[in-house]
């Protein structure tokens, strides 16, 4: 397919813009603004939109600037003829028209359908998106701008089935995935989806997984059922090990209990034996004891007759000692007492001599006491005067005022004072003096005698008689009151001194004063003379001498009763002469009495000595002969209680022999007991009952565990154990079977579709090598003869496309190319995959680039423009928009300039314009349309018939054998007939009514 | 005096193998069922008792309504019914026949049912019995031994026949049974008629073996009277019942009855090439009729079937699992793809993918082991998808 050129008018910017193609390379150039990229997006929506678009999509075609409709004007060569298309896009009402030159003219839809089959695409649809939708058509020829840097493995993948059909021939004939190979690939890739995810495992609610888990809840159930069955068995097997165990600890028990018994009677003899040696032991010992008791009294009477010889043999010289000290003792006493007598007599002697001396002393004492007394009797004498007359005079004196000088003189004075105030006053006072009166006077309130006067010193009345009366006012005024007061007051002092001494005067005063000091006088000189005598010490020296005297004498009488026949003297000197006399006598008497008294004591004293010797001698023999009468008691007494000598040596020997019996007996005894092992019975005993319990453990055990099991064997019927677990295994078995089933299936799904995808991707081995060796030989213009592509095909899909500079580096991945360098391998494989794609296109499909190298720099643009020729010479139809002609100045294409000038017509075509009048052809008249026979008709309905009725255009096409024009005739007049339907599928698909 | 020997009822079987839980609750209850058939042919031959010699139940632990089933049934059999438990119902601890709940049914539905648990003689109106029970699902000594004491007889009735009942094998035959459903056979308990004192016994009342079969002048096996499996080979005479008629000294007679209700039929068919299927479908049309849920089959099938014919066969057994009670199947059949059918795989030039991924699966399906099995299937699922796309 080729342009061949392109006008559109109306279409925003362009009034009209008509542009001749080169068949092989067209530079359109023109500054940025000028309407380039929209040119070529009207010759895409000639193409690829319908002419009756409306909403926005048709709205984005108006020209704002000129009146009319949109309008594109396509010619093209393709399937061996020319065609011309022109679209008016008015929306609902747009009109298509498409001539065949020489051929058929189709209209509207009929035409849109005729040049999608032309152009191998798809109908885009409509509504939202459609502008989208038609971007994409050709997607992999069209490189919008800004678009070139686009992972170009996207466009193959857009492309691939036809890609896969032309990589097949180019790769020489590979046999290519037929429709039903695809078909039957995917749908075992989907029941193996269904049944198994990406791990391997089966996909959960699969007929594997169910199946799988239905095993699982199979096995878990036979366990189950299985365990339970063990739990029965294990019960009756329990059940009759504990039977027996019963059984034989029943026996056992008894075989026990036997021996036991037994035991039982050899341990009754050991404690009867036992018994008996606890008795004779008993009297064994009661003999032993007998016999010791009867050595003890022999014992004790030897002892005691050997006490009683040894007492008498001490006791016989006592005695003897005893005897021949008593008569010295009795000598000695003899002669104490004659010592005794003398004694008394010279002491009676003394005492007589010792009481004449001393009467004699006694005499002279009275002597002597007796002239002391009378020297003071006399001196008491003349003491008892003096004081007499000290009292006497005392007697005068107080008979007197006690009235000492002092006072005298105080009366002495006041006298003096109320002297002159009388003197004073009498100057003043008036005197009454009655001389004779024959009547009753009265001054005042005192009658006043005839003779008499009186003084009156205030104003007085004086009534003389009852009939008269006087008031005498003495003189002097105020001054006779005071006078008068004075006289008063001074008297009244003295006569109040006066009475305090109990005196009538100051005169009588003065002599008494006189008198009281005379007889003062007398006083104090008897007074001394008696201090001299000290009275009161003689008188008590009299007293104690009388008492001396007396008692002297007393004592005179007292000793004259004790002595007799001596004469006493009558002076004191021969009284005293007698004394001294007395006194030597004494001494001699005394001197004698003394020495007799020492010889008294001595004899005394020896006696008593021996007297004390006899005392204990005496003590010690009464103690022997007392020991002796008590060992003789006790020896008597065990002699009678025991028996005399000769019977206590018989019970001696029959004790003895009743003992040797009684020890005998217990040996014998004891042996026995021996003999029968005690302690080994015990140990039995211990065993045997250790055994019972043992054994009576187990019997016990064995009833626990045989109801315990029977316990487990009690079924309550609700089902039976051994049915559940035939339908366990029954159960088990089938789910083992079903699920080795649905595994086969699910392996066998499984490995037809590894082989399905092993097959295809061997396929797409072959189908990409073509595709990297075209891409490759692209990429070498641009990057040298090191250079190479290559293409990953997997899952029937173009993954990545590679580039590999040399062969010494990796492979680098298309993204991570830098800008520039992915808009040129992008355009080789644009290039690659557009010239596989030519082959369904006449051997050319036009390529365009618009603005395509914007991240080249310049020199690698220049170097790129040999890969553009390239793709130019192998039949492409190279179409570039830049604004720098200038840069692909060395393609060698043709180039146009587009700029703008609104309001004409541009007419834009090649520098090399074609000649005039070829520009624009004429449009044909449409051709009418053959029509389609009805043998040809019939052959469609037989083969699709023979197909099942239903069937893909190009299967069915193909077998029909006819080109798609013939094909597409026949079937669009049979759709029109009814005959047939269209159906889905990739390509369309028919189907019959 | 006429009695009517059986044993082996085995109710209760739980036929597991049946995976409809309706058409095994059907094949349990005909045993019940045959009980009924049992009192026909007594009271039509005039049997005085019934003697069962053993497996009464399934199971030594049979359920609930097991258990009333059979009492009911039993109970409305009109006689004396005598049994002594086997080897599947055997006494001892647990079992059914100390079940509270077996004692209470028995009461008050089958009074007329004795359970003989202990081997000593009881005196009926018209004979003695002599039991030999199994306490044990197996034993090591002789049930019988007890019989061989002399002592035992001395005391008897003399008038009365004495017929001994025991459940075990006897040493004069062997023979084989197919029971999928059988536990491992523990030792069977083996009975020793020999040493019996013939003079003392009139008839010997067996139990054990399957199929009807006399065994010694005076005893037999009673079989069971409705089939519980498939046989397989041998001369097996199953699902009877015996009428015996005996009086004490004298000569038996014994009259075999049949008692069967399900059919268990058997069919090995070699599928030489895919033509015999119509012939096998004609096979199977025999055997069933026009019945359904009366039989029960167990099909072998060898030889190998294409592709399509395998799917054919599925349906055709599809049906016939549907009409039968119980379908064991044997299948060793191959599914080994016809020339025409390898060739429609691997010679498709226009789907070279598919051709190439059969001829790989056909190379895998040569071997005989489990992943040519796999490729097998494989390939017939591959069949299948080709012919399902492109008829679509």
């Amino acid at each position: 397919m080729k342009l061949l050129s392109a006008t559109v008018r109306n279409y925003r910017i362009h009034r009209e813009a008509t542009v001749v193609f080169d068949p092989s390379r067209t530079l359109i150039g023109g500054p940025n603004e000028v309407g380039k990229s929209t040119l070529i997006e009207a010759i895409h929506r000639g193409l690829f939109l319908k002419s009756t678009v409306t909403g926005e999509a048709q709205k984005s075609m108006v020209s704002t600037v000129f009146p009319g409709h949109p309008e594109v004007e396509l010619r093209f060569n393709a399937h061996g003829g020319e065609y011309h298309l022109i679209k008016r896009f008015s929306g609902g009402s747009g009109t298509a028209k498409l001539t065949r030159s020489g051929g058929d003219t189709f209209q509207g839809e009929e035409a849109e359908a005729r040049l999608r089959q032309i152009l191998g695409v798809e109908e885009p649809g409509g509504g939202r998106g459609i502008l989208d939708r038609v971007a994409r058509q050709w997607a992999h020829l069209w490189v919008w701008q800004g678009m070139s840097r686009d992972d170009p493995a996207a466009h193959a993948t857009s492309q691939q089935s036809e890609l896969l059909q032309r990589l097949q021939q180019a790769g020489g004939g590979v046999a290519m995935q037929s429709e039903l190979d695809g078909r039957v690939a995917s749908r075992f890739a989907q029941a193996r989806a269904e049944v198994f995810v990406r791990s391997g495992n089966a996909r959960v609610g699969s007929d594997l997984d169910r199946a799988q888990a239905e095993l699982r809840e199979a096995e878990a159930a036979h366990a189950n059922a299985a365990e339970r069955g063990a739990r029965l068995q294990q019960a009756i097997t329990d059940y009759e090990t504990a039977e027996s165990t019963l059984q034989r600890t029943a026996s056992d028990l008894e075989q026990l209990q036997k021996q036991r018994q037994a035991l039982k009677e050899n341990l009754d003899q050991a404690e009867a034996l036992q018994q008996v040696v606890r008795e004779q032991a008993g009297a064994a010992k009661t003999a032993r004891e007998k016999l010791a008791s009867l050595e003890k009294t022999e014992e004790i009477i030897a002892g005691l007759r050997e006490s009683i010889a040894h007492v008498q043999h001490v006791l016989r010289p006592k005695q003897d000692e005893l005897g021949q000290a008593e008569p010295r003792a009795a000598d000695l006493r003899r002669r104490a007492g004659e010592s005794d007598r003398v004694h008394q007599v010279a002491e009676a002697h003394a005492r007589n001599a010792r009481l004449r001396r001393d009467l004699m002393a006694a005499y002279v004492a009275v002597h002597e006491k007796r002239a002391r007394q009378a020297d003071l009797l006399k001196r008491l004498h003349r003491v008892q005067g003096l004081q007499k007359e000290i009292q006497d005079l005392r007697r005068q004196l107080h008979q007197l005022p006690s009235l000492d000088r002092a006072r005298l003189e105080e009366l002495q004075e006041l006298e003096k004072e109320l002297g002159q105030a009388n003197a004073a006053l009498s100057a003043m006072a008036a005197g009454v003096e009655v001389i004779s009166a024959d009547q009753p006077v009265r001054v005042g309130d005192r009658a006043l005698m005839a003779g008499e006067s009186r003084t009156i010193t205030e104003p007085t009345d004086v009534d003389i008689g009852d009939a008269v009366r006087l008031r005498i006012h003495p003189g002097g005024g105020d001054s006779l009151g005071a006078a008068r007061e004075q006289v008063r007051s001074l008297r009244a002092r003295l006569q109040s001194a006066l009475d305090e001494v109990g005196l009538d005067s100051c005169k009588r005063a003065s002599e008494m004063v006189a008198a009281r000091e005379d007889l003062q006088g007398k006083i104090d000189g008897a007074e001394a003379a008696l201090n001299e005598l000290d009275a009161e010490g003689t008188e008590g020296a009299f007293g104690s001498a009388q008492d001396e005297l007396t008692a002297a004498e007393a004592d005179v009488s007292r000793r004259l009763e004790l002595v007799q026949d001596l004469d006493v003297p009558d002076t004191l000197a021969a009284v005293k002469a007698l004394r001294n006399e007395q006194e030597e006598s004494v001494q001699d008497a005394e001197a004698e009495e003394s020495s007799l008294r020492a010889t008294r004591d001595a004899l005394h004293g020896e006696a008593a000595g021996l007297e004390e010797q006899l005392r204990f001698l005496r003590g010690q023999i009464a103690e022997d002969q007392q020991s002796l009468t008590g060992f003789e008691a006790q020896l008597r007494l065990l002699v009678e209680g025991q028996g005399d000598d000769p019977s206590r040596g018989k019970a001696m020997d029959d004790a003895r022999k009743t003992l040797a019996e009684a020890e005998d007996e217990l040996e014998r005894t004891r042996k026995a007991l021996e003999d029968l092992q005690p302690e080994v019975l015990a140990s039995d005993r211990e065993r045997l009952d250790r055994s019972v319990e043992e054994t009576n453990r187990q019997q016990q055990a064995a009833l626990t565990r045989r109801a315990v099991s029977q316990s487990t064997l009690r079924s309550d019927g609700a089902d039976d154990p051994k049915a559940s677990l035939a339908q366990a295994e029954a159960r088990l078995s089938a789910a083992r079977e079903h699920h080795q089933a649905v595994n086969r299936k699910a392996m066998a799904i499984a490995l037809v579709d590894d082989l399905f995808q092993e097959q295809q991707q061997a396929l797409a081995d072959r189908f990409s090598r073509p595709l990297a060796d075209k891409i490759t030989s692209y990429l070498q213009r641009l990057f040298g003869p090191d250079a190479r592509a290559a293409v990953t095909f997997e899952d029937n899909a173009f993954k990545t496309i590679k580039l590999i500079r040399s062969s010494q580096a990796g492979a680098t991945a298309f993204d991570t190319l830098s800008g520039g360098t992915r808009e040129q391998v992008a355009a080789a494989v644009r290039l690659a995959i557009a010239e596989l794609l030519a082959a369904e296109h006449e051997g050319s499909l036009p390529v365009v680039f618009d603005d395509a190298f914007a991240y080249s720099d310049p020199e690698r643009v220049h170097v790129l423009q040999r890969m553009l020729d390239l793709g130019a010479t192998r039949g492409l139809q190279i179409v570039v928009l830049t604004c720098n002609p200038s840069d692909y100045a060395a393609l060698g294409a043709r180039q146009v300039t587009l700029s703008l000038s609104a309001g004409t017509t541009q007419r834009l075509a090649p520098s090399q314009a074609a000649p005039p009048g070829t520009e624009e052809p004429a449009s044909p008249e449409p051709a009418p349309p053959s029509p389609i026979s009805d043998e040809d008709a019939g052959r469609f309905l037989s083969v699709l018939t023979d197909l099942g009725g239903r069937s893909g255009n190009r299967s069915l096409r193909d077998k029909l054998g006819w080109d798609d024009g013939k094909y597409t005739a026949v079937k669009d007049q049979l759709l029109a007939n009814g005959r047939i339907v269209l159906g889905r599928g990739r390509g369309g698909s028919v189907a019959l009514r | 005096m006429k009695f009517l020997h059986t044993a082996d009822w085995q109710i209760g079987k739980p036929f597991a193998g049946i995976r409809d839980d309706r058409k095994r609750s059907l094949v349990q209850h005909a045993r019940v069922e045959t009980i009924k058939r049992i009192g026909h042919v007594a009271r039509d031959a005039g049997a005085e008792l019934i003697l069962v010699a053993g497996d009464l139940f399934d199971s030594s632990s049979a359920d609930k309504s097991t258990v009333s089933a059979a009492c009911s049934a039993i109970g409305q059999l009109g006689l004396p019914v005598f049994a002594i438990p086997g080897n599947h119902d055997h006494g001892g601890p647990g079992s059914v026949w100390e079940q509270e709940f077996f004692r209470r049914e028995q009461a008050s539905l089958a009074p007329n049912l004795i359970v003989l648990l202990e081997p000593v003689p009881r005196e009926c109106d018209s004979a003695v019995l002599l039991p030999c029970p199994l306490l044990r699902r197996s034993v090591s000594i002789d049930p019988m031994e007890w019989l061989r004491v002399p002592d035992v007889y001395t005391r008897l009735s003399p008038d009365k026949p004495r017929i001994v009942l025991a459940h075990g094998s006897t040493q004069v035959f062997s023979g084989q049974w197919e029971d999928d459903e059988e536990e491992d056979a523990a030792a069977p308990n083996l009975l020793d008629l020999s040493r019996l004192p013939e003079s003392e016994i009139d008839y010997i009342a067996l139990g054990d073996w399957h199929g009807t079969k006399q065994v010694h002048p005076k005893a037999w096996f009673a079989g069971t009277p409705e089939l519980d499996r498939f046989a397989k080979g041998g001369d097996h005479d199953p699902g009877n019942v015996l009428v015996v008629e005996v009086r004490r000294g004298s000569q038996l007679k014994v009259v075999k009855e049949g008692t069967t209700g399900l059919r268990w039929n058997d069919l090995t068919f070699d599928l030489a090439d895919d033509t015999a299927l119509d012939e096998f479908q004609d096979r199977i049309d025999l055997l069933l009729g026009q019945r359904a849920n009366e039989d029960l089959l167990w099909l072998t099938l060898t030889g190998s079937v294409g592709i399509e014919a395998a799917s054919l066969l599925d349906k055709i057994l599809e049906s016939v699992d549907a009409r039968l009670l119980r379908l064991k199947l044997t299948n060793k059949t191959r599914i080994a793809p016809t020339e025409a059918e390898i060739d429609a795989l691997t010679r498709r030039t226009s789907d070279p993918l598919i051709a190439s991924v059969a001829r790989q699966l056909v190379e895998r399906s040569k071997a005989g082991d489990d992943d040519a099995h796999v490729a097998r299937i494989a390939l017939r699922e591959l069949h299948a998808a080709c012919m399902e796309e492109a008829g679509s």
